[in-house]
């Protein structure tokens, strides 16, 4: 009973899954051509490449982890290197950024319109684009960082005071190194969630499919690109799909970086 | 030795540490404080029925609902079949075929919600319409692998020796299974469709492409609704005023309720699941 429930669950999430890549590869993949990642969109979009879609995508995403970065490794090595001694108040912190990290994507979008978009004057711009995922990666990198420092036992933390290494020696030359695995692995997952957002950047960034000249241009990354062609764009329907594929493949690599990260890192403590 | 670079190296990692973990709730208060600002001009919006904001109408109980009948719905979907997935995984599947499992959960888990959109519109949309049981469908797709894996995390951590034990008294597999494993593992079930739940409530544009985006109360699966989140995608760029600042109470309302249900969920997880006697 128990067992023919359970498979046939299996079985029903399993075969979607199969159906959707199946759906995906078949209404996709007419459209990629050997100049798909390089031309230029014509007839908005329904035709030609998305070069300007990938240079948007690159722009975003890398621009927005980059600027989270520090603060989310500022704020990982807070919590779990300075505020050691104080397990309470990083208790607090900790659970306000699970908590944040779960923020609905579009709220933030939201303030991100009405702070750069319009108090900034930055208007759609992948500039405001980036500020608003900003606010979106802090707490999940973070979160994922702080997986990687508290992986690091503390004997290599007490071995490195007692040969007389200075703390802040010790988190460079010792601590950082041994969490990489782990660091690296919440960098992925940062460029997954950021390469996948569409609700924070369709309100900052826009959906123009035109090459951006500059940050102060609008520009739709892959995410929004589909989004468009499936809901605005008539006829854009055969695009989107070939978009979505890219997207899955994408996301697919991600996967499996992540995965090979995740295994050195339990080899690695 | 406390090297030159050291000390202003510290006071680096407290800034940087201390302004990220400031962000968002400053954002937070800001929602908060337009939000508040807004009910203090007209408090009837928590209660009103209709959402007409060119009218002045700003009753978001319709936004609300579709809200919770989306979110909860498609839980009610993919709870059962995630539990069961993670069961036939975790108990009755052989090694080779969990690693796979483990990979497609994954890719399914990262896929973005419009991949999941673009799927609705085609396949769901021309059957049941742009309207309640799309949009609960499309939920559903998009969560039930981020549960699955959740769950499948909660049975991975019960005891080892809890399970034998329950073998060596006797108690057949499925008897382990219902008797035993979900029961001590009740807690983390219950925090990992919390924390779906808080993922669908704030899911915006996979809904929006297929919920007809019409502000009825969710009173039919083939009634045309309009979420929280939609709501925002729809109007930011043309509200103005009195509408816009009522914008901000609709995107506290949601961040509010997605907070609720992650700190349920935590709460949870953290709890120890009781052996039955």
């Amino acid at each position: 009973m128990t067992r023919v429930a359970s498979w046939t669950a299996f079985a029903l999430l399993f075969g979607f899954f199969v159906f959707l890549v199946a759906d995906l590869v078949v209404e996709g993949a007419p459209g990629l051509y050997a100049g798909y990642l390089t031309d230029a969109a014509r007839d908005g979009g329904r035709a030609g490449g998305i070069a300007p879609v990938v240079v948007s995508t690159l722009v975003l995403v890398l621009l927005s982890v980059l600027m989270a970065l520090p603060f989310a490794l500022g704020g990982a090595i807070m919590c779990s290197e300075l505020l050691a001694k104080r397990p309470g108040l990083s208790r607090a912190f900790r659970r306000s950024y699970d908590v944040m990290a779960a923020v609905p994507s579009v709220a933030l979008g939201l303030v991100g319109w009405m702070l750069f978009s319009e108090g900034l004057g930055l208007g759609f711009s992948l500039l405001s684009g980036c500020l608003t995922l900003v606010l979106m990666l802090v707490p999940i990198m973070t979160v994922a960082f702080l997986v990687g420092l508290d992986s690091v036992p503390g004997s290599l933390r007490e071995a490195c005071l007692t040969l007389g290494v200075t703390r802040w020696q010790a988190l460079w030359l010792q601590i950082l190194p041994a969490a990489r695995p782990a660091l690296l692995a919440g960098l992925a997952l940062a460029v997954g969630r950021a390469t996948a957002e569409t609700a924070a950047l369709v309100l900052t960034s826009g959906i123009s499919t035109r090459m951006p000249g500059s940050v102060l241009d609008p520009g739709a990354s892959l995410s929004v690109h589909v989004y468009h062609l499936a809901r605005d764009v008539p006829g854009g329907e055969a695009r989107a799909y070939t978009a979505a594929l890219a997207l899955m493949i994408i996301n697919v690599a991600l996967h499996m970086g992540l995965t090979r990260l995740r295994r050195t890192a339990h080899v690695a403590v | 030795m406390t090297r030159p670079g050291s000390r202003s190296g510290w006071s680096l990692v407290w800034a940087a540490g201390l302004l990220g973990g400031l962000l968002v709730p400053t954002v937070v208060l800001y929602l908060l404080w337009e939000g508040v600002a807004f009910l203090r001009g007209s408090p009837a919006a928590l209660l009103g029925t209709d959402w007409y904001p060119t009218q002045g109408d700003f009753g978001i109980l319709p936004l609300v609902g579709g809200t919770l009948a989306t979110s909860f719905l498609a839980l009610l979907v993919s709870v059962p079949v995630g539990l069961g997935a993670a069961v036939a995984l975790h108990f009755h599947a052989p090694a080779r075929m969990r690693d796979t499992a483990d990979a497609v959960l994954g890719v399914l888990g990262g896929t973005p919600s419009v991949v999941f959109g673009l799927f609705a519109t085609v396949w769901f949309v021309p059957h049941l319409g742009a309207s309640l049981a799309s949009a609960v469908l499309v939920l559903t797709c998009m969560v039930t692998p981020t549960f699955t894996l959740l769950a499948l995390a909660a049975l991975r951590q019960l005891p080892r020796d809890l399970m034998e034990a329950g073998t060596t008294l006797g108690l057949k597999r499925s008897q382990v299974i219902r008797r035993l494993a979900l029961v001590v593992a009740r807690p983390q079930l219950a925090a990992a469709a919390s924390f779906s739940l808080a993922r669908c409530l704030g899911e915006a544009l996979a809904v929006e492409m297929v919920c007809g985006n019409v502000a009825n109360m969710p009173t039919g699966l083939s009634v045309p609704v309009r979420t929280l989140t939609t709501t925002l995608v729809q109007e930011f760029d043309y509200a103005m005023g009195e509408h816009r600042t009522a914008l901000h109470l609709v995107a506290l309302t949601v961040v509010l309720f997605a907070a609720a249900a992650t700190t349920l969920a935590i709460r949870l997880s953290n709890r120890r699941g009781e052996v039955p006697a």
